[in-house]
């Protein structure tokens, strides 16, 4: 039972791992804002999904288990606001998105 | 014990990058940006050091209240900062010299952690013995806190408390005493 | 396997690091510190359980709610050139 724990636990954090690798990459080689917006959220919601289901494995249930639901949830709900808010002001204040012409934007 | 030396390497290095390119910043929000960056990199260094209070504090001051505390007080700045024209290899000399000093007197120091270095010494036994039966306080540091030094603390809150009614006065947006001096300005310039 | 996880968090935040440094426009820098946020949040998560002593996860638990805290407050000040209420 402890490596079949220890497994799920390693795979989550291979999972995890491979997310936040992805969305690094991605926020360095992707062309402008409203791109790299996607490998922000690779990070924000994979990443952390991943990472803290392993935890939440590896720990089993106890007060420990709370705390990292709390993280969860409070990041699940910050992250889509931030990206948001960046998009929208990153539109308002005249960012063009790459490949397209500035007349027919929206 | 080679993996910790590792992390705390990474982080360390990871924070001088930081502050490198704090020096080369000229915009405003970069900075702010750059710092709340750097206090979440320190926050990390100190848990690897075991120093969760000081790393709960860091948390809280350091990336949040002094992020907003920077961005309230440069909303009055303009946006770039101006380029100094001054020589500046008189104070790196000085900053060289100085933190050469320091390093050089850091081997002095006796190891982290040592049970009989001179700090743990001197009256941390008698706290230690003394605190459950002078004070009744479970919690060491509590009692060391609120009762040894207990005027300490007092004059550390007194201090804080204002520091915040000071920062409070001087952010506060005064628009009546702002048209105030405006209208002044026009009568001035009008008659 | 939590020191794999650790390294992992930090190649990923080497990349971040990169993007804040080079990055062409403010929106660019603060998505990658928001995004060094939820990495050092992960970090911080990871190395409570790599050094056996997981009950320091309420720093973890500020750091998640003050990391959107500043960026919140950074954009607004951009967008609106102070932190008042609403006075577009």
């Amino acid at each position: 039972m402890d490596l079949f724990i220890d497994l799920l636990t390693g795979l989550c954090f291979f999972l995890g791992s491979l997310c936040i690798i992805i969305g690094a990459c991605g926020l360095i080689k992707l062309p402008d804002v409203f791109s790299r917006i996607h490998a922000a959220g690779m990070i924000d919601t994979g990443g952390t999904a991943f990472f803290i289901l392993g935890m939440i494995i590896q720990s089993g249930w106890s007060l420990i288990t709370v705390k990292l639901l709390l993280i969860g949830i409070f990041i699940f709900f910050t992250s889509p606001v931030t990206s948001h808010v960046t998009a929208n002001l990153a539109r308002e204040k005249g960012i063009v998105p790459v490949g397209k012409k500035i007349g027919k934007l929206l | 014990m080679i993996s910790e030396l590792m992390i705390n390497a990474f982080l360390v290095s990871i924070m001088l990058a930081i502050g490198i390119a704090l020096l080369k910043s000229r915009s405003v929000i970069y900075t702010v940006l750059l710092t709340s960056a750097y206090s979440l990199v320190a926050a990390l260094m100190f848990i690897t050091l075991d120093a969760v209070d000081v790393a709960f504090t860091e948390a809280s001051v350091g990336a949040g209240i002094s992020t907003v505390l920077f961005l309230a007080a440069m909303a009055f700045l303009p946006k770039k900062e101006e380029q100094t024209v001054n020589n500046q290899a008189f104070p790196a000399v000085i900053c060289l010299v100085l933190g050469g000093v320091l390093i050089w007197c850091s081997y002095d120091l006796p190891e982290i952690g040592l049970a009989t270095s001179p700090i743990h010494q001197h009256i941390v036994p008698e706290y230690i013995l003394g605190s459950r039966d002078d004070i009744g306080i479970p919690n060491i540091v509590t009692s060391v806190l609120a009762s040894y030094r207990g005027y300490d603390t007092f004059g550390e809150t007194i201090v804080v408390f204002t520091a915040g009614i000071a920062v409070l006065a001087i952010l506060k947006n005064n628009k009546k005493t702002l048209n105030k001096i405006k209208s002044q300005k026009k009568v001035v310039k009008n008659g | 396997m939590f020191l794999a996880a650790l390294t992992a968090c930090a190649v990923s935040a080497l990349l971040v690091l990169a993007r804040i440094i080079l990055g062409k426009t403010t929106f660019d820098r603060v998505l990658a510190v928001n995004s060094l946020g939820t990495i050092i949040v992960i970090g911080i998560a990871l190395h409570g359980f790599y050094a056996n002593r997981p009950e320091f996860l309420d720093i973890a638990i500020v750091y998640a709610l003050i990391n959107f805290i500043g960026t919140v407050a950074i954009l607004k000040l951009f967008s609106t050139g102070s932190l008042k209420g609403n006075n577009k």
